[in-house]
């Protein structure tokens, strides 16, 4: 490290300091949040019966009851098999979606993630909702890159190609818009591509240079040229669609090819269960089940189980069972 | 004071007593964390609001953490913190720009160190949220890098790669974009 950067880390480190006082917590405040928490404590506590005996003996009570019926319904029993097994399925599967959060591709839980991506996406009709959604799996492709970048491991294609359907078709959706509505779309994109693009560019030094994140980069600069266009001439951005003239932003002539199986998820069949031959991605004719959890955000992924509970989630990391950042609801982590 | 596994252990079966320690222990570092990202105080006792009610909501399903309780509420505010910071990428104003100014303090040494915590606030919102972790643990809150490493479930390694990554983009950052 030269002496000009040792002497500006050190600065660094002094500025930092000065974010250590903070203001002082209202009083008020704290004693309402304490009394708020202890308060749910106690409502999660009368969840569970107060007689432990009571507990462990009334199965005895309810089977009793059950058994002696004189009048046996066929269509309870149906009904009933139905709604446990449904449960056991929403309750496995909730597990699975919650974990698969924050999964990288090079986790197995991996195509779990896409797949409720897609569900997601096909649970709603609003152009709107659906660029809001694009727009976060886009921040789940550069987060999935930033990661394996992180790890020493290459960015899967399928990594790349995602993020190219998602980023073609937010500029579809928002082009599709009424005139009222095509601007503030754009506006919306622009900022998260700014956001995204600043992030991707801490991490463009020479010592984490990687062929393909340069390449998620120039895709994200095309797309921000495109947005551009499209606040400054949003006619001649709709028209540009509607006529076909536009090319997916930044197609990459080459992309570099993933070191070993990483799933990359690019073909139909390879990790979600294809409807209408579209492949993966949400995008114009995505045809998704409904159903899964909302993935999460957070941290850039972690691997592994490190032997305990640990939270993951959007906003997250890991595949524990951490809380969701942006409210993975079931599995044995918290979240909302 | 009792053991972190002993809070975790008795905080599973309700114990009133045990998770008002537990508030009591560790809220005030999740709002300050909170309150340096955030910059946003009331944002800030959200974050420890959640942060405490998802906690809850682990034990309740039988998940949460086995050991290492601080860290793993650090976790939990940190998914939150960079959620919010998601949703609305642009930080408030700096909060000491409502503050009604004191006669006798200068107010260009005021403004200065204001505007410097604001671009630093802003630098750190660049870096790539495990960096701003292990940023703010660090330097902020004073953790060791077996702390932060265990905050973070992450290798002491990989801890010491991430801080060294982050120093050298909130360099860039603060000087190179400057000049």
């Amino acid at each position: 490290m030269t002496a000009q950067k040792e002497s500006n880390t050190h600065q660094v480190i002094d500025m930092l300091d000065r974010l250590h006082e903070t203001p002082g917590r209202d009083p008020g405040a704290a004693e309402r949040g304490r009394t708020r928490f202890l308060a749910e404590a106690r409502s999660m506590k009368k969840a569970v019966s107060l007689n432990p005996f009571r507990r462990l003996n009334s199965w005895i009570a309810r089977y009793s009851i059950i058994r002696h019926r004189k009048e046996r319904s066929l269509m309870f029993a149906t009904i009933s098999s139905f709604i446990i097994a449904l449960a056991v399925v929403l309750g496995g599967s909730g597990i699975t979606a919650y974990a698969a959060q924050d999964s990288l591709p090079n986790d197995w839980l991996y195509p779990v993630k896409l797949y409720l991506e897609d569900a997601r996406y096909g649970l709603t009709d609003d152009p709107t909702a659906q660029i809001g959604l694009l727009t976060a799996f886009t921040n789940n492709r550069i987060d999935e890159a930033i990661g394996m970048t992180l790890q020493g491991e290459s960015v899967p294609k399928g990594v790349v190609t995602r993020l190219q359907n998602n980023l073609q078709t937010m500029l579809q959706l928002a082009a599709g818009l009424d005139e009222d509505s095509v601007v503030p779309a754009l506006q919306r994109i622009r900022q998260n591509l700014r956001t995204q693009e600043q992030l991707m560019s801490r991490l463009m030094q020479p010592e984490d240079l990687d062929p393909v994140l340069e390449q998620l980069r120039i895709m994200l600069q095309e797309q921000h040229r495109l947005t551009k266009l499209g606040v400054d001439e949003p006619l001649q951005f709709q028209q540009m669609f509607r006529h076909g003239e536009t090319e997916p932003p930044g197609a990459p002539p080459e992309i570099v090819e993933p070191k070993g199986n990483q799933g990359d998820c690019t073909e139909p069949g390879d990790c979600v269960p294809v409807e209408d031959g579209t492949g993966p991605g949400p995008g114009p004719g995505g045809n998704p089940e409904p159903g899964g959890e909302e993935p999460g955000g957070g941290s850039e992924g972690q691997n592994g189980n490190q032997g305990e509970e640990k939270p993951s989630g959007s906003g997250g990391s890991g595949n524990g069972d951490e809380p969701g950042g942006k409210g993975g609801e079931n599995g044995s982590g918290p979240g909302k | 004071m009792a053991s972190e596994k002993q809070l975790i252990k008795r905080a599973r079966k309700y114990n009133q007593q045990t998770l008002a320690e537990i508030y009591d222990r560790y809220s005030p570092g999740i709002f300050r964390y909170a309150v340096r990202l955030l910059n946003d105080s009331e944002q800030a006792e959200n974050c420890v609001s959640e942060t405490f009610s998802r906690f809850l909501t682990a034990l309740q399903r039988g998940g949460g953490p086995k050991d290492h309780l601080q860290a793993y509420l650090y976790r939990i505010a940190h998914n939150w913190i960079t959620d919010q910071y998601r949703r609305q990428p642009s930080l408030p104003l700096d909060a000491e720009f409502a503050i009604d100014p004191d006669p006798e303090v200068d107010p260009q040494s005021v403004s200065a160190d204001v505007i410097i915590r604001e671009q630093v606030r802003n630098a750190l919102m660049e870096l790539t949220p495990d960096q701003r972790r292990v940023v703010v643990l660090k330097f902020l809150e004073g953790w060791s890098n077996i702390e932060v490493a265990e905050a973070m479930g992450k290798p002491v390694g990989a801890v010491k790669s991430l801080q060294h990554r982050a120093l050298a983009a909130l360099r860039r950052f603060l000087f190179e974009t400057n000049e």
